[in-house]
C-alpha cells in the first residue's frame, strides 16, 4: 500500500533494506505459454481466451517483498508486475538492479518505485538543493535500470488522522474517513509553520523545473499520487493536490510527459468528481503515469467517504477499465486497498494494527477483480 | 462443493448427520442485508450511465458456493466476499420439511439463503435393481418437501460409477496447484464387479425415473438439475456415461418435456468435451431447460480425456461471453465459480485445505474465483 511506503521511506534516512529492481524493456510482458495477445480493444467478437495482455496494455501490479515464498504467493494469483518503496537515497543503478534482479528471478517486473527523503524542498528550506541533486542521480540510475516510474507525493503531512476502521457485509472491514475527526490540528512537531498554498505551488514548481528535465532525459515518468486522503488542509498545511484543478494546475507547471500523475478513479470520486472526465482529461494528455484502481461510497466530498469492496461502490469500474485501454495506457494498474478478511486475521501473519489493514485474501480479491474487468474490455 | 456431496450420498444410505435448510421463497430477499446505496440493474443491455454499485436483484443469475450445513464461521467468511446463495447435499432422504428447514435456517440467520441441494439414494434406481420403487417414493417426498419449504432447485446425479481416478495434480503458475485429468492414467482401472450398465439401459432406467419424478417436481415447484458426468469420458469402470456430450444432454431434456426436467449447464465441462460452450448455453438456456450453472475455465489437449482446469483467467473458455450469454437468457438461478485452485497461501491456513481433487483449492482460491464472476457479472450490466 502507498502508505507503507510512504512511512518506510519517511521513516529514517537510512534505508537499511536495499531493493533489487529488474529494468523493463519494451519486450517485457511477453511471457504467457498458449496465450493470445488480445489485438485491441475495439469491438472484436472472437477474442481468443486465454486473453493475455502484451506490452503496450495496462499491467496489473501490486506490492511484494523480497522473501521468495511471498514472490510465489504474487506469482499464483496471477501478477507479474510489482511496485514498492525504492531503496536508500541516492539510488544507483547498483542498487536499483540488486532489488530488480531478485524479483526478476521469480519472474516478477517492477513497474513502479516510489521516492522520497526530500522534506526540505516540500517545506523549502535550507539543503533542499542537495535533495534535490539526490533526487536527480536517482532519476538518472532508474534511467540506467530500466525502471519507467518512479512515483513521489509532495505533502506536508498526510491525513492518516482521518482514518478509522468500520464494518461491511458479514463483518468484513472498511476504511472510513472523516475531515471532521481530526480537523484544526497544528503542524506536527518539526513541521514548522503551516505551509499555505502559494508556498506549496512555489516548492512544488522549484521541484519540478530541476527534476523533469533529468527524469525526460533518462527516460523515466513520474507520477505524483494525489492528496489520499484528499482533503483541503492537513494539520494546518495547505493540500495542493487535493482538486481536479489541482491536478491540471500540476502538468501545466511543466509541460513533459515525464510530468505525470497516479490516476486513483477512488480518489477522483471521493473530490466528488467524475472518475472518467479526470481519466480523459489527463490520459488524452498522456500525463497518467500510474494508476489506482478501487471503489468507495462517498458521504461528503472530499471530507467523508468510505473506502469499500470493488463491487459495492460508487465508481463505475467496468466503464473506467474500458476508458483506461481505450485511450492506449501502457503503465501500472494497482487493485489497490482491500478489505479486512476473517480468514486473514486467522492466518499466521494476521493484520496489521493500523486502519485498513489488510491481508492476502484481500488482495486476491482485488487481484481476480481487476483480471476479469481487464478480460472483460479486451472481450468486448 | 458439489463432490463432496455426491460421496457423502453414496457412503451410506443411512446418513448420520441431519442437516438444516432455509427455504428459498418466490419473494426472496429476506435475510439478505442490501448496500443502502444500490440500485437493481433492470437490463444488462447496453445502458450507458449503468449506476454503481451494481446489484443484482431477483430475476438475476446468483453467485452461490457450497458451504457445509451448520458451518456458521464460513458462512460469515462467504459473506464478507460478497456471496448471499449457497447450495450443500441434502439431509438424510427422504427430505422432510422440518429436515430441510434445520439446514436452511442456520444459513437465514446469517444471510444466506440455499438455492439448491444435492439429492442422492438413487442407486437402485440408476442400476434398475429391485428396491427402486421405494428410493422413487423417497425422492418424489423428498421433492415435495423441497416445495413446501420454497427450495427452487434440486440436484443430482445419473452415473454408475465416477471417474476419479482420471484426476491427478500438475503445478501452475508460481507452485500454485492445478487439477488435471488424463483418461489414460485410470483406464485400466478394473470394471466394477456386478452387472456393467450399457447406455440403453441407463437411458431406460433414467426415462423410467424422470417420468415418475418430473411431475411431481413440477406440481411442487421445483426444478431438477442432472449435473453432466464429470469427468465426461465415455465409460468408467466399464460402464457407459450418459451425460457426457452434447448429444446426451439434448436427449435428456426430450425425455419429459418440462422445465422441471433440467440440467447444470457448466462451462467448463462443455469445453472438454470439445462444444462451445455459447452453443450448448443457448441450446439449453433457449429451452428454459438450465436449472443451476457452473462456472469454471480449463485448457484442453483431447476432448473428453485430457485436459486441465485452471484458474479463470488462464483457460481457453470465453467467460465474458459465458456471462454475457448467460444474461441474455435471462438465467436467473444459481452460478458455482466452482473448483478453486491450490494456493499455498490455504495450505498454510491453520486446517490447511479441505478438497478432494488433487490440485484442488480452499478459501482464498474460491475468494478467487467469486471475485473474477462478481466483476464479469458487474462488466455484462454495464455494458
Amino acid at each position: 500500500m502507498d502508505k507503507n511506503r510512504r512511512d518506510f521511506i519517511k521513516k529514517s534516512a537510512t534505508l537499511a533494506a536495499a531493493f533489487s529492481v529488474t529494468g523493463l524493456t519494451a519486450s517485457a510482458g511477453s511471457d504467457n505459454k498458449n496465450g493470445t495477445t488480445a489485438q485491441s480493444d475495439g469491438m472484436q467478437k472472437d477474442i481468443k481466451w486465454p486473453v493475455v495482455f502484451g506490452p503496450d496494455k495496462p499491467k496489473m501490479c501490486i506490492m511484494s517483498s523480497l522473501d521468495r515464498n511471498y514472490m510465489r504467493k504474487v506469482k499464483q494469483i496471477g501478477v507479474d508486475y510489482l511496485l514498492g518503496g525504492g531503496p536508500q537515497m541516492p539510488w544507483t543503478e547498483k542498487s536499483l538492479r540488486n532489488i530488480m534482479d531478485q524479483y526478476a528471478a521469480e519472474g516478477l517486473t517492477v513497474i513502479n518505485l516510489m521516492i522520497g527523503g526530500f522534506d526540505k524542498t516540500i517545506y523549502g528550506l535550507e539543503g533542499r538543493d542537495e535533495e534535490i541533486r539526490r533526487i536527480q542521480d536517482s532519476l538518472v540510475a532508474a534511467g540506467k535500470a530500466g525502471l519507467p516510474v518512479v512515483e513521489y507525493n509532495f505533502y506536508a503531512h498526510r491525513f492518516t488522522d482521518g482514518y478509522y476502521n468500520t464494518s461491511a457485509r458479514g463483518g468484513a472491514g472498511t476504511l472510513s474517513m472523516d475531515y471532521d475527526r481530526a480537523k484544526n490540528l497544528p503542524p506536527a512537531q518539526g513541521e514548522g509553520k503551516p505551509m499555505t498554498s502559494e508556498a506549496m505551488w512555489a516548492n512544488l514548481t522549484y521541484f519540478l523545473k530541476a527534476v523533469i528535465p533529468v527524469a525526460e532525459k533518462a527516460g523515466v515518468r513520474m507520477a505524483l499520487h494525489p492528496n489520499d486522503p484528499p482533503v483541503p488542509e492537513s494539520h494546518s498545511h495547505a493540500q495542493i493536490v487535493a482538486t481536479f484543478n489541482d491536478w491540471k494546475r500540476i502538468i501545466s507547471i511543466v509541460d513533459s510527459p515525464s510530468n505525470g500523475m497516479t490516476f486513483d478513479c477512488g480518489v477522483s470520486r471521493e473530490i466528488g468528481e467524475d472518475p472518467l472526465e479526470v481519466l480523459h482529461y489527463l490520459g488524452s494528455r498522456d500525463r497518467i503515469n500510474h494508476i489506482h484502481y478501487r471503489n468507495v461510497v462517498v458521504t461528503t466530498p472530499s471530507l467523508k467517504y468510505e473506502e469499500v469492496f470493488f463491487d459495492e461502490g460508487q465508481v463505475n469500474m467496468f466503464a473506467v477499465m474500458r476508458d483506461i485501454f481505450k485511450m492506449g495506457y501502457k503503465f501500472g494498474i494497482y487493485p489497490e486497498h482491500p478489505r479486512a478478511l476473517d480468514y486473514d486475521r486467522e492466518h499466521q501473519n494476521g493484520l496489521g494494527k493500523n486502519p485498513g489493514d489488510a491481508g492476502y485474501t484481500g488482495w486476491t480479491y482485488n487481484v481476480a477483480y481487476c483480471k476479469a474487468m481487464m478480460q472483460a474490455v479486451a472481450s468486448m | 462443493m458439489k463432490d463432496n456431496r455426491r460421496d457423502f450420498l453414496k457412503k451410506s444410505a443411512a446418513m448420520a448427520a441431519a442437516i438444516s435448510a432455509t427455504g428459498f421463497s418466490a419473494c426472496n430477499g429476506s435475510g439478505i442485508k442490501k448496500p443502502e446505496v444500490s440500485s437493481v440493474v433492470e437490463s444488462a443491455a447496453g445502458s450507458k450511465a449503468t449506476e454503481w454499485p451494481v446489484t443484482f436483484g431477483a430475476d438475476r443469475p446468483k453467485i452461490c458456493v457450497g458451504i457445509g450445513a451448520g458451518d456458521t464461521k464460513m458462512m460469515r467468511q462467504y459473506k464478507q466476499v460478497g456471496v448471499d446463495y449457497v447450495l450443500m447435499g441434502g439431509p438424510k432422504v427422504p427430505w422432510t420439511e422440518q429436515s430441510l428447514r434445520e439446514i436452511i435456517d442456520p444459513f437465514k440467520a446469517e444471510g444466506l439463503t440455499v438455492i439448491n441441494m444435492m439429492i442422492g439414494g438413487n442407486q437402485n434406481i440408476i442400476y434398475g435393481k429391485e428396491g427402486r420403487e421405494q428410493e422413487l417414493k423417497n425422492i418424489q417426498d423428498s421433492i415435495v418437501a423441497a416445495g413446501k419449504v420454497g427450495l427452487p432447485v434440486v440436484e443430482y446425479n445419473f452415473y454408475a460409477h465416477r471417474f476419479m481416478a482420471g484426476y491427478y495434480e500438475l503445478t501452475g503458475r508460481g507452485g500454485s496447484g492445478i487439477t488435471a485429468f488424463d483418461y489414460e492414467r485410470g483406464k485400466n482401472a478394473p470394471a466394477d464387479q456386478g452387472t456393467l450398465m450399457t447406455a440403453e439401459a441407463l437411458w431406460e432406467n433414467i426415462a423410467w425415473f424422470l417420468k415418475a419424478v418430473v411431475p411431481v417436481a413440477e406440481k411442487a415447484g421445483v426444478r431438477l438439475a442432472l449435473h453432466p458426468n464429470d469427468p465426461p469420458v465415455p465409460v468408467s469402470h466399464g460402464h457407459a456415461q450418459i451425460m457426457a456430450t452434447f448429444n446426451d444432454w439434448k436427449r435428456l431434456i426430450d425425455t419429459v418435456d418440462s422445465p422441471s426436467n433440467g440440467m447444470t449447464f457448466d462451462c467448463g465441462v462443455s469445453r472438454e468435451t470439445g462444444e462451445d460452450p455459447i452453443e450448448v448455453l443457448r441450446y439449453l438456456g433457449s429451452r428454459d431447460r438450465i436449472n443451476h450453472m457452473h462456472y469454471r475455465n480449463v485448457t484442453v489437449q483431447q476432448p473428453n480425456l485430457k485436459y486441465e482446469e485452471v484458474f479463470f483467467d488462464e483457460g481457453v473458455v470465453n467467460l465474458f461471453e459465458v456471462m454475457k450469454e448467460v444474461f441474455k437468457l435471462g438465467y436467473k438461478f444459481g452460478l458455482n465459480p466452482e473448483h478453486p485452485r491450490a494456493l499455498d497461501y490455504d495450505k498454510e491456513h491453520p486446517g490447511g485445505i479441505q478438497n478432494q481433487y488433487p490440485g484442488g483449492g480452499g478459501y482464498t482460491a474460491q475468494t478467487y474465483n467469486v471475485a473474477y464472476t462478481k466483476a464479469m457479472m458487474q462488466a455484462v450490466a454495464s455494458l
